[in-house]
């Protein structure tokens, strides 16, 4: 064959440059295909965690706002609404209120709804999460607001996510062992009336020349008095009486008043009250400075109802209940802490020892946090005695006041109000919400086993699915500040 | 040899040269292939730097609610080198919010293995001033995905 007529392929040349160039268009192929899959991988990851972190983060910030109240507003009660959508179904749903302004308050819901497509059947995996804030002067429920409530007072109302498998919300507090545990900060801060009140010493103001004068006062002598709310009513003991008793070896006898409380109680604050203006006249003030010098009053202010009174505080005595102390053998004073608590210890005050000089000037409000003689804050307690030790009337001469009658061995050891604050232990507060968010992806991926993850539990529901869509869960905590701080 | 000479009208390629060819062709693939799995490992790193994010701030904010703690930090301090890789069964304050940051990590990123870090460590900014900086390590991913933030807490007591 001619040499200029073998210019051209042979078949065997043909074939393998075919084999060559058909291994590298499935080579190429293949690795576009890689490559597609790995942007569509990576774009529903992307969705997954950018959804989830502005979900997450813009629920955290309502949650710390929860409970934040505006100066001179009315305080929340609820400021934290939880409902559970228990094992089997999805979703849970949360509620939280705080003041926007002095003038409005806000309800911010969230709660999913499972999407349903046109025509089609609702799928459990793919529920849209939705947000609606409110102004409210009445909180709803959850349930009204899923109901359609607030229409009138919406602000807005959006699906802020899509494709939740699951939502969850758990209320705890990490600081406190059980649920009611006694600590510092497990209970809930409040005013505390004891279950019973007591005293073998109550007499009825009777027999002072001229004693309520204005009719004001209605009842007296009961310790019950004291605690009913009502200062026109007051607890009594006449100083004659054999169970005017004195306290831990104080010089003046006095009226034993003995409480007893239902749940165990850590108290931080006292207040209590003396009811001078019930004798009508004049006063400059409630106040103790207003009070105290005795002077500029018109009489009979304070003649025969006390300007001044004191009270001490025994607990611990033999007995009584402590149930958790202040170890003060590592620490001394008002350093204790709730890093310092033991259970277990007799309290630090016995009956040798005692809380002194609660001077009750008008209406008097004693905050014992700092208290370094007793320690009472420190305290956890079910029993508790107060001790009327000193009653002080004016002795008015000229019209003006010019001291008391505390030697007066036949007056009266009284007190019109006394109310308790503290720490109430059996229902630990919420301080934390955990928030569960489960999101997978929108599209399917290849052939790759994605059930790798399932079961996941989240909150009390356990999920599972052997389906081909990615999934990612975030779980994260946020302190509820205004609860957190309102236990301390 | 003379190549040129001899096979004047053998304008292919040697098998060395196809060889050679098909092996940058190859590497080219490799890379493509390279770089998409890099940019997914890049992705799966940065999704697991966010969700470290949210467990710093719930761990700084945690630390602000133990601020009696806090405070004695600049001697005996409990979470001071604390490792939440493990749970404390301590009844502490500090203890109990390790198991909760135990917990949590593990539920953002799986149990850590040998060469994954959760670490928090304390250091007093200058000495009485109750100014720290707290530095929280969580490296995920098998180590993989290291992650160091840092905040600056007041704990100044009164």
């Amino acid at each position: 064959m001619p040499g200029h007529l073998k210019n051209g392929f042979s078949l065997v040349e043909m074939l393998i440059a075919l084999a060559v160039s058909s291994i590298i268009i499935a080579a190429a192929f293949g690795s576009y295909t890689i490559v597609a899959r790995n942007f569509e991988f990576q774009k529903d990851m992307k969705y997954i965690a950018q959804s989830a972190r502005a979900v997450v983060d813009m629920m955290n910030a309502d949650i710390r706002l929860a409970g934040y109240t505006a100066i001179n507003n009315t305080s929340i009660n609820d400021a934290v609404l939880m409902s559970d959508s228990g094992a089997a179904d999805c979703c849970d749903a949360i509620s939280v209120i705080y003041d926007q302004s002095q003038t409005q308050r806000r309800q911010v819901t969230y709660w999913t709804e499972q999407f349903i497509p046109g025509g089609g059947t609702a799928d459990p995996t793919r529920n849209r999460l939705y947000k609606q804030v409110c102004n409210i002067s009445n909180p709803y429920t959850i349930a009204q607001i899923q109901a359609g409530g607030c229409t009138s007072n919406i602000l807005e109302k959006n699906p802020i996510a899509d494709y939740v498998q699951d939502l969850q919300f758990s209320g705890y507090n990490s600081n406190c062992t059980e649920p009611g545990g006694v600590g510092f900060g497990c209970g809930t801060m409040q005013n505390i009336t004891p279950s019973s009140v007591s005293s073998l010493c109550q007499d009825p103001v009777t027999n002072v020349v001229g004693s309520d004068v204005d009719g004001a006062l209605t009842s007296s002598g009961l310790a019950s008095y004291a605690f009913d709310g009502n200062h026109l009513t007051s607890y009594a003991c006449k100083r004659t009486n054999p169970q005017a008793i004195r306290p831990f070896g104080a010089s003046a006898s006095g009226g034993k008043i003995s409480l007893t409380f239902s749940s165990p109680v850590r108290l931080t604050q006292i207040t209590a009250r003396t009811v001078p203006e019930i004798d009508g006249g004049t006063g400059p003030g409630l106040t103790q400075s207003e009070i105290a010098n005795f002077a500029n009053f018109v009489e009979p202010y304070g003649k025969y109802r006390p300007l001044w009174a004191e009270m001490a505080l025994g607990y611990g005595r033999p007995g009584q209940q402590c149930i958790n102390t202040c170890n003060d053998g590592a620490v001394s004073g008002n350093s204790c802490t709730n890093s310092h608590w033991t259970g277990g210890q007799q309290c630090i005050l016995q009956s040798s020892a005692r809380f002194e000089g609660l001077n009750v000037w008008g209406t008097t409000v004693r905050d014992m946090r700092n208290e370094t003689r007793g320690g009472i804050d420190k305290q956890v307690i079910t029993e508790l005695d107060i001790y009327v030790n000193g009653s002080q009337v004016c002795r008015y001469v000229s019209g003006s006041c010019v001291d008391s009658g505390y030697n007066d061995s036949s007056g009266y050891l009284e007190i019109a109000e006394i109310q308790l604050f503290g720490e109430v232990y059996g229902s630990t507060p919420i301080i934390e919400i955990e928030t569960s968010i489960l999101i997978r992806s929108p599209n399917e991926h290849g052939n790759v086993d994605r059930s790798i993850g399932s079961p996941l539990t989240l909150g009390n529901r356990t999920n599972t699915w052997n389906d081909k869509r990615l999934r990612d869960s975030y779980t994260i905590s946020t302190v509820v500040r205004n609860i957190f701080y309102a236990t301390q | 040899m003379d190549r040129t000479k001899l096979n004047k009208g053998q304008l292919g390629l040697s098998l060395l040269e196809g060889m050679v060819a098909a092996a940058v062709v190859g590497i080219g693939f490799v890379a493509v292939f390279s770089l998409s799995t890099f940019s997914t490992n890049i992705l799966m790193s940065s999704i697991d730097r966010e969700k470290a994010r949210m467990l710093t701030s719930m761990i700084m904010e945690d630390l602000l609610t133990d601020q009696s703690t806090i405070n004695s930090c600049a001697n005996v301090c409990p979470y001071h080198d604390m490792d939440f890789r493990v749970t404390n069964s301590a009844d502490t304050t500090s203890a109990k919010k390790q198991t909760k940051w135990h917990g949590h990590a593990n539920k953002l990123f799986g149990a850590p293995s040998v060469a994954d870090k959760r670490l928090i460590s304390f250091e007093e900014t200058t000495a009485a001033t109750g100014v720290f900086v707290v530095t929280i390590e969580i490296n995920s991913r098998n180590g993989r995905a290291k992650n160091t933030f840092k905040r600056t807490i007041n704990a100044w007591a009164p």
